[in-house]
């Protein structure tokens, strides 16, 4: 301090005169805007058929919701800090059986989205009932529509291209049901994922930042909830609304998020506990922007691992509830539990076709049953390395 | 050092006491307290930098949170600048979080993993209205500056940065509001040496540039000594002794302070270690000893007037006493040491052997003393250890244990124990 002209090293600032900060949340309002853009399509179009899909349900309405929801939860923090997701890729890509699962996944997924675009709904039609794939050829019954082989004084009916991955019960196409089961599959997934991410991660949050009796009574009603069986909510509330995918998405969610809500607590809890976290609150910023700027961008990672946990799950559950007939049978919904039966069962149907044996109709069952399997170990194999590599203790 | 507020004071605290209630049992009743500051009083002055030391557990580390405003004081008073942060207005309170800024121990968890450095050092700024993003910018670079990173440093991630560097970035976010106090809870503990040096010498650098009033927390007697204008002990929640560090550190006079300042490492190989060093444990806060806290460690703990006995025996026959109190000493251990597992040692030997450990003569020159420290050892080799304490406590009772000292000043020093008595000016150390 030599002399009075010294200026000082840091600008004094006159604090006096600013207010508390205040910035336009833009990934809110966009999110709002596109909600409110789909609410004035579904006002406009109804349940009658858009661009895109003939007589859309209402479950697909709220589906449309979840993936514009996802859109914005998912994309702006990639978008947003280009050099972290770099970071991520990088260390992801180190997993060579993680990127070709991703890839998987991308392309089953695209799929899944394009499907009413790509072929049209199932089509009744009884006469051409069981077919093989191309070029496959099984024991004929009286419907083959290919032509006829006879090997060994037996016919066998060989599969054309009309029908590339051959049709199963009620003439239905293979290739529809596969993709439109993996439509429903997502769609599953994706209102699970709306349903459960938000309301664990509030809950999570709030029960371990603020603690205390909030703490206490948010825990216990998820033991609570933990100890209701979904399965026999659903199978009750089937006598009231009856059986419907949109039920069962709901009763599932609504059920299930509890183990992930203890996750996200106890890595709140030990976030809370943070430097950073006392250094901004010494600052003085305020509990709710903590919240939003610290604790949420740092339970994230918990929330996403969580959900790549859950997930597969529930679209087994939803192929197993369809496959004891439970769920929603008939071809607005074709699901891979539905399709599995189908291809498993003996009696009933079209004589004489429907009472073919399991073995005479395998297409019919192992297509759906690859196809599942292979997407669920997929979703797996992609939670446990996004685990790996989303883990703080990775980064230092 | 009067109890009135210091009217030249930046921050004045007084009778700080800050209480954690334990809870347990089905109805969530308080059962006890966990006393983790008990009654604290100090002054910090414009440019001055007070060390506030102690072993840790020892309360000063919630002095700072509650100087801070992080926690809310049990009892007693925080004012900064004159006005008492108790009852602050909106406007008040942020003009108070602006005054006061804090660096903490760890570097490693002060910064969040998901922000930039430049995001993390502008979030007080933003918190506080600097709308402004360029200017947030050109602010943050000479922060940076000024703490000795370099301005492109804003763009990297705390994982990118040592812990050195983080520490100084630390610094830069506490000084982004031009704050009057910086609060440095250990601030170099978690550094290696050379960083600690650097970092103490920056401190030292933006305490005169920005003309700042440091509250330094430490445990490292070494820190406070090169950085502090004055100094104030801690003990379970107290201030045992405060002064000037230069006549502190020369002079110490709490026998807590004279064990702090033997436990610093000295460089001289031909040093003999000081006796005074501590033992045992930090007694828990939730019960702590009556009297005066540190006598289940003290060295000098006062003996009776109509007890003949000299200082150093008299010492080692408390500790012993304490030890039995508080149920250190366990007879099966002993036993078990003694014997092995073949047949049960004799009383006598048991007793022979808590003298050794206690480094009590095997016979005290004393006949009172002598009869009863054997009496007591003989109850205690019988398995009855609070006869055993009682007995001792009719022979060797100490007003360390049975009254609160008072505080005794002289010449901006201030110290709280019995060896000096308030009243007292000629500072009597019977133990010199």
């Amino acid at each position: 301090m030599s002399s009075e002209n010294d200026s000082p090293p840091i600008e004094s600032i006159n604090w006096e005169s600013r207010d508390g900060g205040w910035s336009v949340p833009w990934q809110f309002v966009g999110l709002v805007l596109s909600l409110g853009a789909l609410l004035a399509l579904r006002l406009h179009y109804g349940e009658h058929g858009d661009a895109v899909l003939m007589f859309p349900s209402r479950l697909t309405w709220v589906y449309r919701a979840g993936l514009v929801v996802l859109a914005f939860i998912v994309v702006p923090p990639l978008v947003r800090d280009p050099a972290r997701t770099r970071r991520y890729w990088d260390r992801f890509a180190s997993n060579r059986v993680a990127v070709v699962c991703l890839g998987y996944l991308a392309v089953v997924v695209s799929l899944a989205l394009l499907a009413p675009i790509l072929v049209e709904r199932a089509q009744l039609n009884l006469y051409i009932e069981h077919q093989p794939p191309a070029f496959i050829t099984a024991p004929a019954g009286d419907d083959c529509i290919g032509p006829v082989v006879t090997s060994g004084g037996e016919e066998f009916c060989r599969g054309t291209l009309n029908y590339p991955l051959g049709t199963a019960h009620r003439g239905y196409s293979m290739h529809t049901l596969l993709l439109w089961g993996l439509r429903t599959s997502l769609q599953m997934a994706v209102i699970a994922t709306v349903i459960m991410v938000p309301l664990a991660t509030a809950v999570g949050v709030v029960a371990g930042y603020v603690g205390g009796w909030v703490d206490t009574l948010l825990m216990g009603y998820v033991d609570v909830q933990q100890s209701v069986p979904a399965f026999v909510i659903y199978v009750i509330l089937i006598f009231i609304y009856g059986r419907s995918l949109l039920l069962l998405a709901v009763v599932f969610s609504l059920l299930s998020w509890g183990s992930m809500a203890r996750l996200v607590r106890s890595e709140t809890l030990q976030r809370r506990e943070e430097g950073y976290i006392e250094a901004a609150r010494s600052a003085g910023v305020g509990h709710l922007t903590v919240l939003r700027r610290h604790v949420l961008p740092n339970v994230s990672n918990t929330v996403l691992v969580g959900a790549t946990q859950k997930v597969p799950q529930l679209i087994l559950i939803e192929a197993a509830i369809t496959f004891l007939s439970l769920g929603d049978i008939g071809r607005w919904y074709p699901s891979f539990g539905q399709t599995i039966r189908n291809g498993f069962r003996t009696a009933g149907g079209m004589p004489p076709l429907a009472a073919l044996s399991p073995m005479a109709k395998w297409w019919v069952w192992l297509f759906p049953v690859v196809l599942l399997s292979s997407t669920v170990i997929a979703l797996n194999v992609v939670g446990d390395t996004l685990r790996d590599v989303l883990d703080p203790r990775g980064e230092t | 050092m009067s109890d009135a507020t210091d009217s030249s004071a930046l921050l004045s605290v007084r009778g700080l006491e800050k209480h954690y209630p334990v809870r347990s049992g089905w109805l969530n009743r308080e059962t006890s307290r966990v006393r983790a500051v008990d009654g604290v009083s100090f002054d910090l002055r414009r440019g001055e930098t007070l060390g506030l030391v102690g072993e840790s557990g020892c309360g000063k580390s919630t002095v700072a949170r509650t100087v801070l405003s992080l926690e809310s004081p049990t009892a007693g008073s925080v004012t900064v600048a004159g006005q008492d942060i108790a009852d602050q207005s909106r406007t008040q309170r942020k003009r108070f979080r602006r005054r006061v800024q804090i660096v903490f121990q760890d570097p490693g968890s002060s910064f969040d993993p998901r922000m930039t450095i430049g995001e993390s050092v502008a979030e007080p700024m933003v918190a506080h209205g600097l709308d402004d993003a360029d200017r947030r910018r050109e602010r943050v670079e000479s922060l940076l500056e000024v703490v000795g990173l370099a301005a492109d440093d804003r763009e990297r991630y705390p994982h990118e940065l040592s812990g050195g560097q983080k520490q100084r970035a630390a610094l830069a976010r506490a000084l982004s509001l031009n704050p009057d106090v910086l609060v440095l809870d250990e601030p170099v503990s978690a550094l290696d040496v050379s960083v600690q040096a650097e970092i103490l010498a920056l401190v030292q650098d933006l305490q005169e540039a920005f003309d700042l009033a440091i509250l330094l927390i430490s445990h490292d007697m070494s820190v406070v000594e090169r950085l502090c204008d004055r100094v104030a002990v801690m003990y379970l929640g107290e201030l045992v002794e405060r002064g000037p560090t230069e006549s502190l550190f020369d002079d110490p006079k709490h026998p807590y302070t004279r064990a702090l300042l033997a436990a610093i490492p000295d460089p001289d190989p031909h040093e003999q270690l000081g006796d005074a060093e501590l033992d045992g444990e930090v007694p828990d806060p939730a019960s702590p000893p009556d009297g005066c806290r540190f006598h289940t460690r003290c060295q000098a703990v006062i003996p009776p007037d109509d007890l003949d006995i000299d200082q150093s025996t008299f010492q080692s026959v408390f500790a012993l006493r304490v030890g039995l109190r508080n149920g250190d000493i366990g007879l099966e251990s002993v036993r078990e040491r003694l014997g092995g597992d073949d047949e049960t040692p004799s009383p006598a030997a048991v007793a022979a052997a808590v003298r050794e450990e206690y480094g009590v003569a095997q016979e005290l020159a004393n006949e009172r003393a002598e009869r009863s420290l054997s009496e007591a050892l003989t109850a205690f080799a019988d398995g009855d250890a609070s006869a055993a304490s009682e007995r001792l406590a009719e022979t060797f009772p100490s007003v360390c244990e049975r009254e609160r000292p008072a505080q005794h000043r002289s010449d901006g020093c201030a110290v709280t124990c019995h060896r000096y008595r308030p009243d007292d000016s000629s500072n009597t150390n019977r133990s010199e």
